[in-house]
């Protein structure tokens, strides 16, 4: 898979990953990673944010759109 | 693993149970008032959903918080099984009680001491069509609470339910429980909530029964599912 911000460059460049909201392929310079905080557990028992965090890659316009 | 420190699941405790008893106890004052006495069957209806509506909203904003079990009741059926840690009992049974307290307090600033004095600031107290038995009242506070954590540990703790259903169900399953107790032993199925007003109101005839009732209900309940259907299936 190429990336497809690359490619409305104009550029060839492969893929390092898969935005999870849309779908798109990105390359490195493309991507947006972030980890994501997890909590378990809720009614009737105090949820708990586990000590690891799980990450989630975007593409740019993406998480433009989340974040403003 | 973090979670919320122990003063603001405790704060979360009163403000669930001061959401319960401003709502539900003052309910019974509002109707009583409004509907009065010649359309008691309008008020128990009104009563019931009223608390319903406390419920699931107290589930839904503080449920992830502290357990939003804003009832020492359910507190004690949980630290039983083990649950909720015994530690935290008695913390999480003041900030009830405390918030109960609160509530029953408010109601008297807006009420005034003549309305809400009309029915003991809402307080639970065994029915007429008991003959005013207090063991009976507990007996059923005991059948009615059991149905309630009944509900709280097949919708919620079981987790085998469908997922967000719990504000909703507990909370009907509170209102079916006043719609049809509400007459016979008020249906606290909390001592909190009968506390509040009883501090207010200054009416303790049969308070005991609103904790013990309750209590026993939870607890049996609490055991039976845990140690039948959850713990002998895993």
């Amino acid at each position: 898979m190429k990336c497809y911000i690359c490619a409305t460059e104009g550029k060839d460049t492969d893929a390092v990953a898969i935005c999870i909201v849309c779908g798109m392929g990105v390359c490195m310079e493309h991507l947006v990673r972030e980890e994501v905080e997890v909590w378990e557990g809720g009614y009737p028992f105090p949820s708990k944010k586990l000590s690891k965090t799980i990450p989630r890659i975007l593409c740019q316009p993406c998480y433009t759109a989340y974040k403003g | 693993m973090s979670e919320y420190s122990l003063g603001k699941r405790m704060l979360a405790e009163l403000i669930g149970t001061y959401l319960l008893v401003f709502l539900g106890a003052g309910s019974v004052i509002t109707f009583a008032s409004t509907l009065g006495f010649e359309s008691p069957s309008a008020s128990l209806f009104a009563i019931g959903f009223t608390f319903a509506v406390a419920i699931a909203v107290a589930i839904y904003t503080l449920g992830h918080v502290s357990g939003c079990h804003i009832n020492p009741a359910v507190t004690v059926g949980l630290a039983v099984i083990k649950r909720f840690p015994l530690n935290e009992v008695v913390p999480y049974i003041a900030a009830q009680l405390a918030g109960a307290v609160l509530a029953s307090a408010t109601h008297l600033a807006i009420y005034g001491v003549g309305v809400a004095q009309k029915v003991s600031f809402g307080v639970t107290l065994p029915g007429a069509i008991i003959g005013n038995s207090a063991p009976i009242a507990c007996l059923n506070e005991i059948v009615m609470t059991f149905m309630l954590m009944w509900a709280i540990m097949g919708i919620a703790v079981s987790g085998k339910s469908a997922p967000g259903w719990a504000g909703w169900g507990i909370g009907l399953i509170v209102g079916a429980l006043i719609w049809w107790g509400g007459p016979i032993s008020g249906t606290s199925l909390n001592p909190a909530r009968t506390f509040g007003p009883a501090i207010m109101s200054g009416v303790w005839t049969a308070h005991w029964v609103y904790w013990v009732g309750p209590i026993i209900g939870a607890v049996i309940a609490a055991v039976i599912y845990e140690y039948i259907f959850i713990r002998e299936k895993s």
